[in-house]
């Protein structure tokens, strides 16, 4: 097949700028004319949307066809500085068309959600162009060739994801959230900064084409500015010590937690991990292992004791993107991307089936408000669902088949991608046992399995609280008993759930759906990383027992539990995992209060500078003071002297201009003696 | 006859008379007759030197100083008498415009 779709190179690379910058353009139009706008202009913000979707399409087509396309534009030229020192390039291969792609996909349905779902809300005329600011930083960063620029929309990113978690800035809990994810994210951005550091005084320069001959040697150096990216991913893609943030950013609007904090942003370091991997040392690689595979346990486990509908699926995202932690770690970031690529489409999926239910108990609400029966519910909380499977059978279907694909069973796109990952984890534990003659390496792909079990055992607890049983808040509020009001499905949220549920399925991925290997996608990515994709065949079939036996176990578990109940459920363990491993609390106290007691020295420190300060100033108001003295008294007293001599030897010549003629001739007389006795002095 | 030095001495004794009164009295036509003493007293001096030097033009010059001396009173007087017809007295300690 040679009919490419794009032949000219350099249009390839137009294309995809054109695809990035109609989201800036949405931005800066409804930020400044939104108001005016019919509709607030969201349809204008979707419309680009769906323009820069069909450019990605055509990119991602022609650069699966075998195409690829980079561009460099000198930034600033000076004459004693290298040619590449300071340029921006924009290359477009594989990985940053399949990225395109998906932000772009995923963007949209977002868009044509959002429409829906945002509609009448406070601040409706800021949401769109936030979301097209996001979409535009994303593709920025997906596209961009050089370190420096991709650190500069690393940071944009940061910053949307900030005002999207916080868009709701009347809620308290929000505004902090917001503060939280960008403080985190901060100390993320910290080893970002300084890998800069290190990448530039070794290669100087940050274009990724030319960085791969600069680090010849393995020092130290390379080691630290690998754990300085890894830092940075930790950050963005909220892994272990750093992945509080990501809960609370479920306070955000639930599209929003669907494109940034499930498909894309989070995805971002994931991306980076494999755009630099050629940088990582085996030492980094095994550390980035270690952290996926205690970040996946240790989010999984208080999955299970989430009552909201969001934190679970926000606790499974950091769990899932710790599985792609790991991929990376044991070396093989095809399997990493495959399972971004597909957990993109069913956490997206997911997030907005939980936003149509979110949106569909607001309904409820409103009814209830309009009838006059005021009730104060939580609607995330799940505890309060239940049986939902009747009232919103499309959301039904459509959550089934993504948790399925998230759990792992065959024939969805999770199984695929989830046992690339848990093979490859193997193999390289595999490996390293061998030559290190140690067992410690297994334990890695053991949390993994692990992990799979709990992902399933959250998976069934939610499917069992939102959708089966009774709509445990028709017992609360019986008078909801007598309505049963058909509820209308707005296109504009049917149709992206139903697209994410089509991509959730094996079959767009790989023809045959039972084996990784065959999917197109780990075949292309296998001709950039080369690396050995074949694992044994018990690992796929331990993987689907497990999940198997976590669905049955969350089956009984979860059938008959009582939710709601008068005495208050209370164990050490619901207290640890509700709690999130007392991480936060950890923080607190590691971090915020010796914060604070910094703060309250540095108050008295504050304080004794400030003492001192009015000490001198008041040691100058003293010297002032006698220096005014000496002034008054001292210098003008000599001059007002001076004066007075001078009045003195005047009068007493002003006597001698008396006016009298005798007196002059007296003085006449004197003067004429005086000169005949000088003259006869001296004749002698 | 007579040592010259007795008329050198008449004459400075004159001449110091003349002075004394220049300088205390008060009255400007005193102050005149005291400086007619003194030219007269420098006239004996004159004429008694030049009697030692046997020679006429001390004694010549004498007659000229006594003629300057009448001219010499008759503005002065003058002068003193506008002095009078201006400030109504012809005390010498009145008349101090001189000072500015």
């Amino acid at each position: 097949m040679n009919s490419y779709l794009i032949t000219d190179l350099d249009n390839l690379v137009y294309f995809s700028l054109i695809a990035a910058l109609l989201p800036l353009s949405a931005f800066f139009i409804l930020f400044f004319f939104g108001k005016k706008l019919p509709r607030k202009g969201d349809w204008l913000a979707t419309l680009l949307i769906g323009l820069s979707f069909i450019l990605s399409l055509l990119v991602f087509f022609s650069v699966w066809e075998g195409r690829a396309g980079s561009m460099t534009f000198q930034w600033i030229a000076l004459s004693g500085i290298p040619e590449n020192a300071f340029s921006i390039s924009v290359s477009i291969d594989k990985l940053s068309s399949f990225m395109i792609l998906t932000v772009c996909l995923i963007s949209l349905l977002v868009h044509l959600y959002s429409m829906e779902y945002m509609k009448g809300k406070l601040n409706y005329t800021r949401y769109f162009p936030y979301l097209s600011i996001f979409t535009f930083a994303m593709l920025g960063l997906v596209i961009s060739d050089n370190l420096l620029i991709t650190f500069m929309f690393w940071e944009l990113v940061g910053f949307t994801s900030y005002l999207l978690i916080g868009f709701w800035f009347t809620k308290e809990e929000a505004v902090k959230a917001s503060k939280k994810a960008f403080l985190f994210n901060r100390i993320g951005d910290l080893g970002f900064l300084l890998a800069l550091m290190i990448i530039w005084s070794f290669a100087g320069t940050f274009e990724f084409q030319y960085l791969g001959d600069s680090f010849e040697d393995q020092s130290i150096w390379f080691t630290l500015a690998g754990l300085g990216l890894v830092l940075a991913c930790i950050g963005k893609s909220a892994q272990f010590p750093l992945y509080v943030w990501l809960p609370d950013a479920m306070e955000g609007p639930t599209p929003v937690s669907a494109l940034i904090h499930a498909a894309t942003m989070v995805a971002a370091g994931i991306f980076l991990l494999a755009k630099v991997f050629f940088l990582l040392s085996e030492d980094v690689l095994t550390t980035i292992a270690t952290i996926g595979a205690i970040t996946m346990l240790m989010s999984a486990i208080p999955a299970l004791f989430q009552n909201d509908i969001k934190k679970v699926l926000a606790y499974s995202t950091i769990s899932q993107l710790g599985y792609m932690f790991v991929g990376i770690g044991a070396g093989v970031p095809e399997a990493a991307l495959f399972h971004l690529f597909t957990h993109a489409f069913f956490k997206a999926g997911l997030f907005l089936s939980a936003g149509a239910v979110i949106h569909y108990m607001h309904e409820i609400k409103h009814v209830l408000f309009h009838e006059g029966v005021y009730n104060d519910f939580d609607a995330q909380d799940m505890r309060l669902m239940g049986g939902l499977r009747k009232r919103v059978p499309l959301v039904f279907i459509v959550f089934i088949v993504c948790s399925s694909s998230l759990v792992g069973l065959p024939l969805l796109s999770g199984f695929l991608s989830k046992e690339a990952v848990i093979g490859a984890a193997f193999n390289w534990a595999d490996s390293y046992s061998n030559t290190n003659n140690s067992f410690v390496y297994y334990l890695i792909p053991l949390s993994c399995f692990v992990t799979a079990f709990f992902t399933a055992l959250y998976m069934i607890r939610q499917l069992m609280m939102v959708f089966f049983g009774d709509f445990r808040l028709e017992n609360l509020i019986p008078y909801l008993n007598a309505k049963h009001e058909h509820h209308h499905q707005s296109l504009l949220i049917s149709l992206p759930l139903v697209v994410l549920c089509v991509l959730s399925f094996a079959l767009p991925f790989s023809l045959n759906p039972f084996s990784p290997q065959s999917s197109w996608f780990l075949k292309e990515f296998n001709q950039l990383f080369e690396s050995n994709l074949e694992f044994a065949h018990w690992v796929t079939y331990t993987t689907v027992l497990l999940a198997l036996a976590g669905i049955v176990l969350g089956i009984f578990t979860y059938r008959n539990k009582v939710y709601i109940s008068d005495k208050a459920e209370k164990s050490d363990v619901l207290e640890l995992f509700g709690h999130n491993w007392y991480l936060e609390k950890f923080y607190y106290k590691a971090m915020v209060l010796p914060g604070f007691r910094l703060a309250f020295y540095t108050t008295k420190i504050d304080y004794l500078i400030d003492r001192l300060i009015e000490g001198t100033a008041i040691a100058y108001v003293v010297l002032s003071h006698i220096v005014a003295w000496f002034d008054k008294n001292i210098i003008d007293g000599i001059v007002r002297l001076m004066a007075t001599l001078a009045v003195f030897i005047s009068g007493f010549f002003k006597n001698l201009q008396s006016g009298k003629v005798q007196q002059y001739f007296v003085y006449t007389l004197a003067t004429v003696m005086i000169l005949i006795y000088i003259f006869f002095n001296w004749m002698k | 006859m007579i040592p010259s030095t007795h008329f050198l001495i008449i004459a400075a004794f004159l001449f110091s008379i003349g002075i004394i009164i220049l300088i205390i009295k008060r009255n400007a036509i005193a102050a005149l007759m005291g400086i007619e003493l003194m030219l007269n007293a420098v006239n004996i001096n004159l004429v008694v030197f030049s009697n030692l030097n046997r020679q006429m033009d001390g004694q010549m010059f004498v007659i000229f100083v006594i003629v300057v001396a009448v001219a010499e009173a008759a503005v002065g007087l003058a002068l003193l008498l506008q002095v009078y017809k201006s400030y109504k007295t012809s005390d010498l300690d009145k008349i101090s415009k001189l000072k500015g």
